[in-house]
């Protein structure tokens, strides 16, 4: 009797065990198409985690400011430093803080280079897209969890599960499928480095905001944050470098980041960080509003080239970069994709 | 706590896992923990409601218990009368009190008013409990039964306490009976917990309403709440659909949540009665009632009509019998004129239906109408769901003066170029969310077709199939459910699709 219930026992569990992994493998392929594969941001993390351990020299921060602005294959071509795009679109800094930390986790950087637009970030929670573009990409953990609560309001807290599930937040895109979602692969770039070109052309009139002395507050959470970040990387003995790149610089902008040079001023003591506000260097930089940019936020390709050209010598003339482009463990440089 | 909740997928697998290895003697206490907890996730303060109900009705069944002691006839049974009054005044009235006070002072004020007295001042704002209707019915089933001495009165309080708080049937039904919960309560202790095909029955269940309520009701919700909350700026066609889909809204949404009951009492070892046996299928109003809500239709039957002579005391008796037990049943749907009419018409149905009868059948002997064939089957069940639908109208819109306005421009605004020019996927779910829909219906359809042809749920059915077709409609429910289910964050397309940097 005993074995006869066993044995049913036995065939019991291998038909649930069974079930389950047909369900399992289905549903992982469910989640591939469906998943959202947004390039500025999503993608950035996600293939993040495929590059080589030890191939990540500078660790680039920010918002699509840094990731459309620096590109990795300039860095490397000019200067051989292995640098990646770790990036979101209209990243707040809780989440930028969240992105060095995950970081921190798979490659050792000799520096951080962080983009210092979103410092004029405005509200103390992440509107849903952005939310979604700067934690999707993260595997899952109890950082994850921390990183998606912290982008939500007071009142959205509660559905913070269904952030980190992901699942519900894409499950209804069926109506927006495309060819790409079942074709789409990750492996396919693998010398992908969170770079996102901008390639039009729009004139602009330069920015005249240099006279304005005024200061408007830094939000409390986004200063938070931030000193959480130059605090991470103090820990991990990791200078940071923090950058503002060219675009049309609003006056209130400029107010904000007057009380962050404040601020930096305020810290120099404990944080000694070094900023570059390439917002005054147009004329150093050899930019050109007619031509060098794509839009009022991002410069162009050959705007990129002057930006990046520059910011490859001021990196290699000041911080410890190793040249890279004799060693063959970095050779995805050469192929960088986009 | 809802069962499409998260919560309830966290909370139905602890409680199960922990009923699975505690022993078989305190069964019954964990449930009843389980089960208060359930209900106090709404709000905790209602849990003082439902033990109030318990309390008395327990108290009520041993008193009427007691009071068979008395020996003379005449004195015991006067006693037991004023036992079983006290037990549903008491009952009665805190659900009058929490469910119909707000209507009841507007039909005053409006009586008064029309009297050109002044108005009543609300004194305080009453919350309506969580499945009020449905414990405090289900604890008056156990005082009658006690009454008429169908059932003996149960001395344990706690495991009475879980007969009337039980999760998966407390807030929306099925109203069981104490004679059969009750009793099975008491043998939870013989419960054979690891019985795979029980198991998996049970969960096949639970799968399938989440289906019928996640992709089919919650989906057509979206589009009848847009119907009938702007039904002026809509004509005919998208009315009557909205209409047609309220009907199936309706039945999928309380058809799930008996059989997510049905199906989680099952997986613990527990057969609830069924309480919706494919009721669009019915050939006449007294079919649908038979098949719709039947636990709640069998205690207006049990409990009011019979008590009221049924149909013992001569056609008119009951004709008013009727009536009156279909207004009641209105008025317990809910606290609105609305409701009442839902109610009277079908009453009313049933009353034409009874006297109309031999005309009928006169008409149809002497015109030779086929009776016995599929097509006049068709044409009944097609009537009756007309009958039926129209009268949905009045429960769903959301006042007497809508619903007729509702109909008037049926009536008035016919436009059937709306099924061709676009106009009903501009209603509330575009063309791809409404075929979603419409396939939903299709294969709920086919589930109540193969359930009133071979007279078996969908998983008995389902157990009687080879393998990968059991296999491959559970992998095709819950693929439907996560993709095509109605949850998560309400992310708004057009935000991502703006590349903001």
């Amino acid at each position: 009797m005993q074995t006869e219930g066993s044995t049913a026992l036995k065939k019991a569990l291998g038909k649930i065990l069974g079930f389950f992994l047909i369900l399992g493998i289905i549903l992982t392929q469910l989640n591939r198409i469906f998943s959202f594969k947004y390039e500025d941001g999503i993608r950035q993390m996600e293939q993040f985690y495929r590059q080589e351990k030890g191939t990540v020299d500078v660790l680039v921060l920010g918002s699509s400011h840094a990731f459309v602005d620096i590109d990795p294959a300039v860095l490397y071509e000019r200067q051989g430093i292995a640098a990646y795009d770790l990036c979101a679109s209209m990243q707040s800094t809780w989440h930028t803080y969240y992105d060095l930390k995950e970081a921190l986790k798979y490659q050792k950087p000799k520096l951080v280079v962080m983009d210092v637009f979103r410092i004029v970030e405005n509200f103390n929670y992440s509107k849903e897209s952005k939310l979604i573009k700067s934690v999707y990409g993260m595997r899952p953990s109890r950082d994850k969890l921390e990183a998606i609560r912290a982008g939500l309001s007071e009142e959205e807290q509660a559905s913070a599960y269904l952030y980190f599930l992901e699942f519900p937040s894409y499950h209804s895109r069926y109506t927006d499928l495309t060819e790409e979602d079942f074709t789409d692969h990750p492996s396919k770039l693998a010398g992908y480095k969170g770079y996102y070109p901008a390639t039009e052309v729009t004139e602009l009139k330069r920015p005249r905001v240099e006279d304005i002395s005024e200061r408007y507050p830094i939000e409390e959470k986004t200063k938070e944050y931030f000193i959480r970040i130059l605090k991470l990387a103090k820990e991990n003995n990791i200078p940071v470098l923090l950058i503002n790149a060219p675009y049309r610089m609003s006056e209130d902008d400029k107010r904000v980041y007057n009380s962050l040079e404040d601020l930096l001023e305020e810290l120099s003591a404990e944080y000694p960080t070094v900023y570059v506000d390439f917002n005054r260097m147009y004329d150093e930089l050899g930019l050109d509003f007619e031509v060098d940019f794509a839009d009022e936020d991002h410069l162009n390709r050959t705007g990129v080239q002057k930006l990046d050209s520059y910011l490859a010598d001021y990196l290699a003339a000041h911080y410890e970069l190793p040249d890279r482009r004799e060693d063959a463990r970095f050779a995805s440089y050469l192929c960088n994709q986009f | 706590m809802v069962f499409n909740s998260f919560s309830f997928l966290l909370f139905f697998p602890i409680v199960v896992w922990i009923y699975f290895i505690i022993p078989k003697k305190i069964r019954y206490i964990w449930l009843l923990i389980a089960s208060y907890y359930f209900y106090m996730s709404w709000n905790a303060r209602y849990a003082l409601l439902i033990a109030a109900s318990t309390l008395i009705t327990y108290v009520s069944g041993l008193l009427l218990e007691r009071a068979d002691a008395v020996s003379e006839q005449e004195k015991q049974a006067s006693l037991k009368k004023w036992i079983v009054a006290g037990s549903f005044v008491t009952n009665l009235g805190i659900l009058f009190f929490f469910k119909y006070f707000d209507f009841a002072l507007s039909v005053l004020n409006r009586l008064l008013g029309g009297l050109g007295i002044g108005i009543v001042e609300k004194p305080f704002d009453v919350l309506l409990p969580v499945g009020i209707s449905f414990y405090t019915f289900q604890a008056l089933s156990y005082t009658m039964d006690v009454y008429r001495g169908q059932l003996k009165a149960e001395k344990n309080l706690l495991r009475y306490a879980l007969f009337v708080s039980f999760f998966p049937q407390l807030v929306a039904g099925p109203i069981e009976r104490s004679t059969s919960l009750l009793g099975q309560l008491g043998r939870v202790h013989e419960i054979k917990l690891w019985n795979y095909d029980r198991i998996t029955s049970g969960l096949s269940m639970m799968l399938w309403g989440y289906f019928m309520k996640m992709v089919i009701a919650d989906r057509l919700a979206i589009y009848v709440d847009n119907v009938f909350d702007n039904y002026t700026q809509y004509g005919a066609t998208v009315l009557i659909l909205g209409a047609v889909f309220f009907a199936f809204q309706i039945y999928c949404d309380f058809g799930s949540y008996s059989l997510i009951a049905i199906g989680s009492a099952k997986v613990m070892g527990f057969t609830l009665m069924e309480n919706f046996d494919t009721p669009y299928f019915s050939r006449s109003i007294k079919e649908f009632w038979r098949r719709w809500h039947i636990s709640l239709s069998t205690w207006f039957r049990d409990y009011l009509y019979i008590p009221l002579g049924g149909s013992r005391k001569g056609k008119i008796r009951t004709y008013v019998n009727l009536m009156i037990t279909f207004l009641a049943s209105g008025l317990w749907h809910g606290a609105s004129f609305s409701f009442v009419v839902w109610g009277g018409l079908h009453g009313l149905y049933q009353i034409i239906g009874s006297v109309l009868k031999p005309c009928k059948r006169k008409l149809t002997d002497a015109l030779r109408v086929k009776t016995d064939c599929y097509s006049y089957e068709l044409l009944q069940c097609i009537i009756t769901f007309v009958l039926v639908d129209f009268a949905w109208i009045f429960f769903r819109a959301n006042s007497l003066s809508a619903a007729a306005a509702y109909l008037g421009r049926i009536v008035r605004h016919a436009d059937p170029w709306a099924l061709f020019d676009g106009s009903v996927f501009a209603a509330g779910l575009s063309m791809p969310e409404f075929l979603v829909a419409v396939c939903g219906l299709l294969i709920l359809l086919a589930v109540d077709r193969i359930r009133c042809r071979k007279g078996m749920q969908l998983d008995a059915y389902l157990n009687t199939q080879s393998l990968w077709y059991r296999w491959g409609v559970y992998i095709f429910l819950i693929c439907s459910i996560l993709i095509f289910g109605i949850y998560g964050t309400a992310y708004d397309a057009t935000e991502f699709i703006y590349f903001q940097f």
